[in-house]
């Protein structure tokens, strides 16, 4: 089910309905919450409704395997194991096709015939990425004491907890189990922090999204090679609003809706294109990713801890992995590896270079270098070949003095506009909230009436399914 | 945020009443939000009834069209009646979308001014002054009067437009991607491409009309005000369908250009296979009686050494993924592939200038 719809809009409010006349009766209350968490996955697509549920099953054997364990060994034993078959389904589904046509070819081009790997094509179940690491968060959990052994019905909820279920963002246990085992507290809802929150991601999605894939960036990428660099540029730019104008939009509504639902969410976006340095950046975008990706790879490959040189391995390493995560494809790859070495090569200026003094100059330079590096990582990571990741790139070289086909005012306006308000106050914002929260329960249903009408005229017809969820 | 220490499963407690303080929000009670959420969805429904209904005509016959339609109409016709949706409209409209389009949208022809100044009137393609009988060749262009070229039909059109124009030299050859997805020749009160196809006949006047179009026709044949013209399954439908891909096809021929229909591929739904073959062999009737008109088979193309529905194409040992996980859209490369097809009909049909491609 997609949240930009009307299905959504009907389920949420039976859902809401249920969710606090059975607040009070936790074991009905969870029961109804998995039930509907289930529907919303299976509106999508039913077939996959069996992997949801294995996967927390393995989830919670794996920690069940590790608490009864007593000596470290086999704690750890248990706890790698859980781990690995939490991650099967998803090499299976994710990789399992890349890989083996990859070995094949690889195979035929050195004269070693046909490896007589099966080629399959899957379809990736919606989702996946995201719980299979919010198990093995679990299980890595239980073992390193962060979180207890929970239920079984608490694990398939916090797994299957339908506002973070198929793009995040990526809770950790101890931060959604203990929310699961209290009972939430109707007598306040943030109702107006959760509206602007969901008003604002659909409009994110719905209108801005939509619009600058449609006018700006389709036309860039699909044929590089009819624009011009100016058209490159705005092309590029707008893919960086969209990615992030999609996929916040996406985390906002996700932390809007379980705010009405009494859960508190972790903040996934922090203004990540006023960033610094790269290293900045990712501590800005898909922050829950970030964090796993430190606390559950960077830090068993030995973080820091191992010298430089590993250091800056690992920081490659775990980049270039979690550009794997999100496509198995070369140019996923090469986009995490591109942040990778982007780090590693902060982290080595940060040890060997001394810190220069603070200017607003220096800021700004730092910033738009930093918004220069990711926007040209993101032509990788749109780009559906290396090739045309090389010839997009190329066009700011060779394509000045062509006529420019896409730059427009409200093109400009746009991604200025979206750019700007990385930079707003938000003051200004949450004195509107504070002031919207005292109105009358209908006059604020009326506001909100109205901005779900602006907010459909303005897009179109039909929302395509958000970017994240492919991954 | 609550306090976070695990606690037995068994003991549930409340937790801390607390208003979000910090924030200075206040905040409300659960059945003061549900009236929020109730107003907010109910007056939103009732505002934009009027669109939902439209959009809901339009969509395939099913129980879900008819739910739809069965709670909407009668809010469309209150709405209606207390002139609610005209004042909604007028707020379209201020927002500067057109409240009667098509639910399947519109498409954007190129502006008058972008064309060259010489027309086609240096062009060898036939005008409409001149029926053809015979096909002949596609005109050769120069930077100054470039081969004008328009992709036209549903999604796979709108995939085929990307690589088709990655084909073609830009300094010689303008491509306009038309490709809109979910429609098709059936439903004409979704989309009318017989309404499009004069618009771009008229405002692009182009030289090649590439048409991949067909997927989403198993359905009522409908007329753009909603009429049925043929059900589906009836004796007429394929009749009609195809007096429609005539038309269509006329449209475009009659208006100076040269067409290229591109025949729908296997898919790996092979239900779906007779209804699908059945279309491929009216397109290819039909263009086989239009001069300047040509079929580009894809069926056979994307099918393995027994006729079945693959997802790889293999090529000098190598294997490349061409079908997209749907079983039915192509990846890059297998637009890549659809696109040399095309081109290559076209060089073989309507001699195609070479200095035209990029290859």
């Amino acid at each position: 089910m997609l949240f930009p719809t009307v299905d959504f809009a009907v389920f949420f409010a039976l859902v809401f309905l249920g969710h606090w006349l059975l607040n009070p009766k936790p074991l009905p209350w969870k029961l109804f919450m998995i039930a509907a968490s289930y529907v919303f996955y299976a509106w999508w697509d039913v077939h996959f409704v069996w992997l949801l549920a294995g996967i927390s099953a393995i989830s919670q054997l794996g920690a069940i395997a590790v608490a009864r364990q007593t000596s470290e060994m086999r704690k750890r034993i248990a706890m790698v194991a859980g781990v690995t078959l939490s991650l099967l389904p998803l090499l299976y589904f994710k990789y399992y096709s890349f890989f083996s046509l990859e070995l094949t070819n690889a195979a035929a081009d050195l004269g070693l015939g046909n490896l007589g790997l099966p080629l399959v094509q899957l379809i990736l179940p919606v989702g996946i990425s995201f719980f299979t690491f919010m198990a093995i968060s679990y299980i890595v959990d239980v073992y390193r004491g962060h979180t207890h052994l929970a239920s079984w019905i608490d694990v398939f909820l916090y797994l299957s907890f339908f506002p973070h279920l198929v793009a995040g963002p990526i809770v950790r246990p101890d931060e959604l189990i203990p929310q699961i085992d209290v009972r939430r507290d109707p007598r306040h809802i943030d109702v107006a922090g959760a509206s602007w929150l969901i008003l604002g991601g659909l409009f994110k999605k719905v209108v801005v999204a939509s619009y600058v894939s449609t006018a700006l960036v389709e036309p860039v990428f699909g044929d590089p090679s009819n624009h011009s660099a100016l058209d490159a540029i705005v092309g590029i730019t707008a893919f960086a609003v969209q990615i992030y104008a999609d996929f916040s939009g996406y985390t906002d509504i996700a932390i809007g809706v379980a705010k009405l639902l009494g859960f508190q969410f972790p903040q996934n976006f922090d203004r990540p294109y006023s960033a610094r340095s790269l290293q900045d950046f990712w501590r800005r975008w898909h922050i829950t990713l970030s964090r796993w990706l430190r606390d559950y790879l960077y830090i068993p490959l030995g973080g820091s801890k191992r010298g430089e040189v590993r250091t800056y391995v690992n920081i490659m390493l775990t980049m270039t992995l979690g550009g794997l995560w999100h496509g198995a494809d070369w140019h996923f790859i090469f986009w995490g590896l591109f942040h990778g070495v982007g780090q590693a090569i902060g982290a080595w200026k940060r040890a060997y270079l001394p810190a220069r003094p603070e200017t607003t100059m220096l800021a700004w330079g730092q910033r738009l270098g930093t918004f220069s590096l990711v926007c040209v990582g993101w032509v990788f990571f749109r780009a559906d070949s290396m090739a045309t990741s090389f010839e997009l790139l190329g066009r700011l070289i060779v394509g000045w003095g062509q006529p420019n086909e896409i730059v427009t005012p409200l093109a400009v306006g746009t991604i200025a506009g979206m750019l700007a308000l990385q930079y707003a106050p938000r003051e200004p914002g949450l004195r509107l909230q504070e002031w919207i929260s005292r109105w009358h329960p209908v006059p604020m249903g009326l506001a909100g009436a109205l901005g779900l009408f602006v907010i459909a005229t303005l897009g179109p017809q039909g929302v395509a399914p958000f970017i994240y969820f492919q991954f | 945020m609550a306090d976070h220490r695990p606690t037995p499963e068994h003991e549930p407690r409340e937790a801390d009443a607390r208003a979000p303080a910090s924030s200075g929000r206040a905040t409300m009670p659960a059945g003061r939000v549900l009236i929020v959420i109730l107003v907010a969805l109910l007056v939103w429904g009732f505002l934009y009834a009027p669109s939902l209904r439209r959009a809901s005509d339009a969509q395939p016959e099913g129980t879900r069209r008819t739910v739809s339609l069965w709670v909407l109409r009668p809010i469309a016709a209150i709405s209606d009646l207390l002139q609610v949706t005209r004042a909604t409209d007028g707020a379209i409209e201020a927002l500067g979308r057109d409240p009667g389009a098509a639910p399947g949208g519109t498409i954007s022809v190129p502006e008058p001014e972008d064309l060259p100044t010489i027309g086609p009137s240096v062009s060898a393609s036939p005008t409409p002054d001149e029926p053809v009988t015979t096909n002949t060749k596609i005109r050769r262009p120069t930077p100054g009067d470039k081969l004008r070229v328009v992709v036209v039909g549903d999604s796979l059109a709108a995939g085929l437009g990307v690589y088709l124009e990655r084909e073609f030299r830009p300094a010689l050859v303008r491509v306009s991607r038309q490709g809109r997805i979910s429609t098709g020749l059936s439903r004409l009160d979704y989309f009318d491409w017989m309404g499009a196809m004069r618009d771009i006949e008229t405002g692009f006047r182009p030289d090649l009309v590439v048409v991949m179009v067909g997927d989403n026709d198993n359905q009522n044949l409908q007329t753009p005000g909603g009429d049925v013209v043929a059900e589906i399954g009836s004796f007429e439908w394929p009749q009609a369908y195809q007096e429609r891909v005539d038309e269509f096809t006329r449209i475009a021929v009659d208006g100076g250009a040269h067409v290229a229909w591109v025949g729908l591929p296997i898919v790996d739904r092979k239900e779906r296979w007779p209804v699908m073959q059945r279309q491929n062999d009216i397109f290819e009737r039909v263009v086989d009686a239009v001069p300047n008109a040509t079929y580009v088979d894809t069926w056979d193309r994307f099918a393995n050494r027994d006729g079945e529905y693959t997802p790889f194409y293999w090529q000098g040992g190598q294997a490349e993924l061409v079908r997209a996980s749907d079983g039915f859209h192509f990846t890059p490369a297998g637009y890549e592939l659809i696109a040399q097809s095309v081109v290559d009909t076209l060089a073989e049909e309507f001699q195609l200038a070479p200095k035209t491609l990029t290859g």
